[in-house]
């Protein structure tokens, strides 16, 4: 594996070669790796990789348009942010854009400043979502290693139960209950007890 | 001159001139100095024989009946004569000579009726033949159609008087063909010429428009049919109607003219219909130029210049520029306000600009489009901007058909053929909701229109404009089936 693999994608959906030409050519002089596709269709038969990326998409494609399409990936639990750019400005597809979680929303034709900020922030939102989303499933991991009894004794634990009365909870001895707890502790990574309370609210989370 | 003259044979019989009253008392005195020789004189010769003279002098003087007359009275006198001179003796010799003037009055008195007789039928026929030239010459002048005979290989002219008049040729002078061939307007003296040598050569017939230019500068326009006779002396003539046609011209062209206006303006409405999809057909490019010059500045701008990048950026702003430019030339091509010109085109190439024009309306509207191009060249004789116009039309047209229809997918089928006959055809089906049987007969009605802002031009124009191509405009529809909108015009194969 390549340093190069790993650093961000930017994906360009736009039915326009030339614009697609364009915007290729300019992402790549800031240095950033880009793949162009001419429809969404186009764009999901190819594998995501497993880095931070972004979309730029064109509101008004050949047969599905970019709204369509957006709503398609929100179905498909595609999380990754997208830039939309327009032909024309029209205020209710911005507003419907938006609400359906873009990014941003540029009209053609826009300063390409404009474009290259609203791409740095769309790659560091899905750089800090991956984070996120990688210490969540760490997290998930690490608690699946956690029995039965661990996990429920934690579960007592991070409510604020006393040791004495999860042990009375769950019919066992002051003991067992405090070895369980050391090993969920353990396993969980948890310095301190208000780590494992935070952990078990992130988990609460997911 | 003891006839009356030709030109007024049409007058009244009465006014008989002075010189045949005198005649005719000559004539009478002529009988009366033979009767007194024949009564008085005893020469032995039939001096009645003279009569004869008395009756063919009033053959001229009288009509039929009165020469009928006067032979009876010429009869009567030569009989009195010999009565008054040898009395009821039956003398042989006298009596022959009677006998033998009775004789030459009678059959002078005959040939001189049957002459008067075809003399006044010859007569008639004159007068009719005047009064069908007085015809002539004034429905020449109603129609304004002149009369022109050519004499061939002698190129001798007959002119009637319409004819000299379109012409403007003064009434002395006789036309010849270099006069006219000098009163033709510059231009078309060419077309004169090679129908003069097309007339040395015998053409059956021949037919041309020309154009003159009168001496006040002003212009007319004739036009000009002749068919060749030949005669029984083996002679040819060229008979020819000339007919000046400058008013019908003058209204013809106002009448194209104002159409060409109304197209002009129609066109205009159009465009101005897809202005929205017009701006996004210019802002695509205008949007790629700004970005590919932004990417080149940035690859220029590196530490190290990427010079191969700058240049196919360069490139792309070019080409980007130039698309631009060709979509603005489309639009103003289609804005200008030219007379139509008919030349020799791809049907294709108009089908094609077109299509091009509209491309963002379809996107728009979200229809299918299907154009499968034809392998070869569909030339038609037409002018480009009003066939664009005409394809424009069809296409804006199904597409607003189509744009209420929701939950089915919208269909615009395009085809291009060769009808059976050899016409080039061009067929815009739509699957909208079709047009109903009442509204399908004035679909091409100025005024008639189906849409809350519609003008009701549009498919008006659109005929006109294939009226003027010499083409066939229609529409086939089934209500809830879509509507097929047709045009079919001739092929131009030959080049011109």
């Amino acid at each position: 594996m390549t340093v190069a693999d790993q650093s961000p994608i930017v994906f360009v959906v736009d039915d326009d070669p030339s614009i697609r030409a364009g915007l290729d050519s300019l992402l790549r002089s800031v240095g950033m790796r880009v793949h162009t596709y001419a429809s969404g269709a186009e764009f999901l038969q190819h594998p995501f990789e497993d880095v931070p990326a972004c979309l730029i998409l064109d509101v008004r494609l050949q047969g599905e348009s970019g709204l369509d399409f957006q709503v398609r990936l929100t179905e498909m639990k595609v999380s990754m942010p997208i830039v939309f750019v327009s032909g024309h400005g029209d205020i209710a597809m911005s507003v419907k854009a938006m609400k359906a979680g873009a990014l941003d929303f540029l009209v053609k034709p826009f300063r390409e400043q404009d474009l290259l900020d609203a791409v740095t922030l769309a790659l560091q939102t899905d750089g800090k979502r991956r984070e996120t989303g990688k210490a969540v499933a760490d997290l998930l991991a690490r608690y699946q290693t956690l029995t039965a009894r661990e996990q429920e004794v934690m579960a007592y634990a991070v409510k604020g139960l006393m040791n004495k009365q999860i042990a009375s909870e769950m019919g066992l001895s002051e003991i067992t209950v405090k070895i369980h707890r050391g090993h969920a502790m353990k396993k969980m990574q948890a310095r301190t007890f208000a780590d494992l309370v935070k952990m078990s609210q992130a988990l609460a989370a997911v | 001159m003891n006839t009356v003259p030709a030109a007024l044979a049409a007058a009244p019989r009465a006014e008989v001139s002075p010189s045949v009253w005198l005649l005719r008392l000559g004539a009478v005195i002529l009988a009366l100095i033979i009767f007194l020789i024949d009564w008085l004189s005893s020469l032995d010769v039939a001096i009645a024989v003279l009569y004869v003279a008395v009756i063919l002098m009033s053959s001229d003087l009288f009509s039929r009946r009165g020469v009928a007359l006067v032979s009876v009275a010429c009869g009567v006198l030569t009989l009195a004569a010999f009565l008054f001179s040898h009395g009821p003796e039956w003398l042989v010799p006298p009596f022959a000579r009677c006998l033998v003037s009775l004789c030459a009055i009678a059959i002078t008195a005959f040939l001189a009726l049957k002459n008067k007789a075809a003399r006044d039928a010859l007569q008639e026929q004159v007068h009719l033949l005047h009064r069908s030239e007085a015809f002539l010459a004034g429905a020449q002048r109603l129609s304004q159609t002149g009369s022109i005979g050519l004499k061939m290989p002698s190129a001798e002219m007959y002119w009637s008087d319409e004819a000299r008049r379109i012409f403007q040729f003064d009434d002395q002078l006789q036309p010849t063909l270099e006069y006219m061939i000098g009163r033709t307007h510059p231009e078309d003296t060419d077309d004169l010429k090679s129908l003069i040598e097309q007339a040395y050569a015998r053409h059956a017939n021949m037919e041309a428009e020309f154009r003159l230019l009168m001496t006040d500068g002003s212009c007319k326009c004739v036009r000009m049919l002749a068919k060749l006779v030949h005669d029984a002396s083996g002679d040819c003539e060229y008979i020819g109607a000339l007919m000046d046609v400058t008013a019908s011209k003058t209204a013809e062209e106002a009448l194209h003219r104002s159409q060409s206006q109304l197209a002009h303006v129609t066109r205009v409405t159009t465009l101005g219909e897809m202005a929205a999809s017009i701006a996004h057909e210019v802002n695509q490019p205008l949007s790629a130029v700004t970005t590919n010059a932004e990417a080149g500045l940035r690859w220029l701008n590196r530490n190290v210049p990427d010079l191969g990048e700058v240049r196919s950026a360069i490139e792309r702003i070019k080409s980007e520029a130039h698309r631009a430019s060709e979509v603005i030339r489309r639009i103003r091509a289609l804005s200008r306000k030219t007379d139509p010109k008919h030349v020799r085109i791809d049907l294709q190439d108009v089908l094609l600009e077109s299509v091009a024009l509209v491309r963002r309306e379809v996107l728009r509207h979200r229809v299918n489009f299907d154009f499968t191009p034809a392998s070869e060249p569909m030339w038609v004789k037409g002018d480009k901007v009003q066939l664009q116009q005409v394809i424009i039309n069809l296409l804006m047209n199904a597409m607003q058909a189509m744009s209420g229809m929701h939950g089915k997918e919208r269909a615009l089928l395009v085809s291009l053929t060769t009808a059976p006959n050899g016409d080039v055809m061009l067929r815009v089906q739509d699957n909208g909701p079709g047009i109903s049987t009442q509204n399908l007969p004035s679909l091409f009605n100025p005024f008639f229109t189906t849409k809350p802002e519609g003008m009701g031009m549009g498919l008006s124009i659109c005929r006109s404009i294939i009226d003027a191509h010499g083409g066939r405009i229609w529409a086939e529809s089934e209500l809830g089936h879509g509507a097929a909108l047709n045009f079919s015009l001739p092929a131009c194969e030959q080049i011109p």
